[in-house]
């Protein structure tokens, strides 16, 4: 199958998602989960994660920069963004993205409209750079066939079907 | 032990157990349905509150546990938590990213059994099952508590110290305690609304169960309870964890009812079969009014509301009504002891304790006979046994006299709520017995005050009949029957000490204390009575009584015991749930 040289492509793909700190432990927790019944596990929590991480980030913008203008500003749809961007985050081990979220959400807290305005820059920034990974990664990964998973860095033999 | 669990299908619990998860983070509910699959649990999820509380209600018996997050666009999660606790008693536990200790504290506050925080690991997750687990064991060891008290009760009749009493009460209290939150557990007069500790007199949990009834019990809900009840300090979360108990002392009752009723030993068919909740909710007088009970006795439950109405009632004429001699069956069948009688509170729950716990410690010399066949026939003793038990602890409890005790009598016999009107018609009985919903015995904590009225000794005498009968302990019975009660038996309960009192002294020295044995343990130990347990005052049960026991209801084993009772004794069946106020 993928030669060694994807399967090493793949492998230090990973291992930069963890070195530039944009996944923890959480995620191998995920890659845990993942077994011969079901390879793509850790790909479908990703997507389903992109998914609703974008909806949320999005709802987050425009409730802020009330972009809707003509919807009013409604502050709880706001913090619900922010918490379920929170909960997904953690949810994959993202370790970027929340940092900002919580500031925001301290922010939200003290009804701190401006403050929340300032970091949302930072936030979707973050959000994309790990969303661009995440999204490369995984592009990788189908060329893991069912039975076989990603391998943590350690090792770039092929997987060993946990 | 998980055969005792009616949840895990699985023999090798807890796989398989039924989890549901509610989470409206769909990349959540996908890890956590993957992670307790891999726990090998039975997973359903849903991001919706709403959606999963009708999931629930719709098999009632379909999950074991319940995961929930706190955010939820839909309902609160503390909401849903208390739904799913007070509608489905489940374990609950909660989750969120947000670990303020605040919050931790309410998940605690409102019943959740657990709080975890995000990110979970699976780890955290394996060991959901304890709290299926446990919940379990802890009911059974209420029930079985309840009853350990009702043996120690009447053991310690004859020493009759409130020691012995304080212990089994606070003992099983303790024990409850686990199991609730600490809303259930009151300080005496701590009345600070605001915090959950709320003192569940029995004035307030009256007043809660009128409006459980008012509102009828399928529509009830904390807001409209606290509405009714008109309690300016009290607040909606008081009343919702205290309708949670309720609903689990119900729901325990009609457990109870239902393992009873299969035993099919008791005859209830004097006994208006009421749904467990609905005969804790309303009064459910059974037959049992035959009495113009002059006091009112409101038991409930397991509680004893004794009210020291005035119903001086010595010598009261009991009247036991049918029920009555259900209950006497029942009573005869397990309940021969005065321990049972102690757990007045939950006199079906007692029962049904007691027929496990069969293996009473001598009640009182006569008991061995009694015990083991209880034993033996548990099923038929659990049956009778409920009744009795309820008997038992209304009258108990209520002194003889006491019109204006309330005796809700559980039905014990034709299911879990098991009221059973005992009209105490002591002669002095003068207020109404009301059966007050079972639940009291929730609130027997506060069973304040068995105040040995005089009276009680009449209407005792019967119940002792019939609790006797059960205890088996006949033979000291007689002495007190016959001195003390007339046939017609006018349970005028104002309180269990007085009736206790003079029940003992009518009978026999050794029951003297009984009475303060009573009120001590009402006092402290309602709440961990359970609610089956109730009986706890059986020591009223004490064979003094029994000597007067009309054969009819002397029928140990049998649980045909027809009672003519009716005509010569009616007996207010005193609920269970005397509330001793």
């Amino acid at each position: 199958m993928a030669g060694s040289s994807l399967q090493q492509q793949i492998a230090s793909m990973r291992q930069s998602l963890f070195d530039e700190g944009l996944l923890n432990e959480q995620f191998i927790e995920l890659e845990k989960l993942e077994d011969a019944s079901d390879p793509n596990f850790v790909k479908n929590v990703i997507n389903v994660f992109l998914t609703d991480s974008l909806k949320n980030v999005t709802g987050i913008e425009e409730s802020l920069l009330h972009l809707k203008a003509d919807e009013p500003l409604d502050i709880t749809e706001l913090g619900k963004f922010l918490h379920r961007l929170k909960s997904g985050c953690l949810g994959i081990g993202a370790k970027k993205v929340p940092i900002e979220v919580e500031k925001m959400l301290q922010c939200y807290e003290a009804g701190d409209m401006e403050g929340m305005k300032t970091i949302l820059p930072t936030m979707k920034q973050e959000y994309n750079i790990l969303e661009n990974k995440l999204e490369a990664y995984f592009e990788l990964l189908p060329h893991i066939e069912p039975g076989q998973s990603s391998d943590p860095p350690s090792k770039g033999s092929t997987s060993s079907g946990e | 032990m998980e055969n005792g669990f009616s949840s895990p299908r699985s023999e090798s619990f807890p796989a398989g157990l039924r989890v549901l998860v509610v989470d409206d983070d769909p990349t959540w509910l996908k890890i956590l349905e993957k992670m307790l699959k891999k726990c090998a649990y039975d997973v359903t999820t849903c991001h919706l509150a709403r959606e999963a509380l009708n999931l629930l209600r719709e098999r009632k018996d379909g999950y074991d546990i319940v995961i929930s997050d706190v955010n939820m666009p839909d309902m609160d999660g503390f909401k849903l938590l208390e739904h799913v606790g007070l509608e489905m008693d489940l374990p609950v536990i909660m989750m969120s990213v947000d670990g303020e200790t605040s919050k931790v504290m309410k998940g605690v506050q409102h019943g959740a059994c657990d709080y975890l925080l995000k990110p979970i690991r699976m780890k955290e997750l394996r060991n959901i099952w304890q709290h299926v687990f446990r919940k379990k064991i802890h009911e059974i060891r209420d029930i079985e508590h309840e009853n350990i008290d009702i043996i120690q009760m009447s053991r310690n009749g004859s020493d009759l110290s409130d020691d012995g009493h304080m212990y089994c009460g606070e003992d099983y209290n303790s024990k409850k305690r686990k199991d609730f939150d600490k809303n259930d557990d009151k300080d005496f007069g701590d009345h600070s609304t605001k915090k959950h500790r709320v003192v569940w007199s029995v004035d307030l949990h009256q007043k809660f169960v009128k409006a459980v009834n008012q509102i009828g019990f399928d529509k009830v809900g904390p807001k409209k309870i606290l509405d009714l009840m008109n309690v300016p300090w009290l607040t909606r979360e008081n009343v919702a964890s205290h309708l949670q108990k309720y609903r689990l002392y119900l729901s325990r009752l009609q457990k109870e009812n239902d393992l009873k009723a299969s035993f099919g030993g008791i005859k209830h068919s004097d006994f208006p079969p009421k749904d467990p909740a609905a005969s804790y909710g309303h009064q459910s007088s059974i037959s049992l009014n035959q009495n113009d009970v002059a006091n009112g006795y409101q038991f409930c439950g397991s509680n004893f509301i004794a009210q020291d109405a005035d119903t001086k009632n010595p010598e009261g004429d009991l009247k036991i009504v049918s029920e009555m001699t259900e209950i006497k069956r029942t009573l005869t069948a397990d309940v021969s002891d005065p321990q049972k009688a102690r757990s007045s509170q939950s006199f079906g729950h007692s029962f049904a304790s007691l027929e496990t716990e069969a293996s009473y410690p001598a009640f009182d010399s006569t008991n061995p006979p009694e015990f083991s066949w209880s034993e033996n026939t548990e099923t038929q003793v659990k049956k009778e046994l409920k009744p009795h038990l309820q008997l038992e602890d209304g009258y108990s409890q209520l002194p003889p006299h006491g019109p204006q005790h309330q005796i809700q009598m559980n039905q014990l016999q034709s299911d879990p709520a098991v009221t059973s009107v005992v009209s105490l018609t002591g002669r002095d009985i003068s207020g109404s017995i009301e059966i007050k919903p079972l639940f009291t015995e929730f609130k027997s904590k506060h069973v304040s005050h068995v105040s040995p009225t005089e009276s009680a000794i009449d209407t005792f005498p019967v119940q002792t009949k019939s609790q006797l009968i059960n205890h088996q302990s006949f033979e000291p019975i007689s002495t007190v029957i016959s001195s003390t009660k007339p046939q017609g038996f006018n349970l005028s309960i104002t309180d269990l000490e007085s009736s206790q009192r003079n029940l003992t002294s009518a009978s026999d020295p050794n029951f003297a204390p009984i009475n303060e044995d009573l009120t001590v343990w009402l006092q402290g130990d309602y709440y961990s009575m359970n609610f089956g347990q109730s009986i706890d005052y059986i020591d009223y049960d004490d064979p003094g009584f029994l000597a007067e026991v009309p054969f009819y209801l002397y029928d140990p084993l049998t649980a045909d015991f027809q009672c003519p009772i009716d005509s010569t004794t009616e007996c207010p069946i005193v609920d269970q749930g005397l509330f001793i106020a």
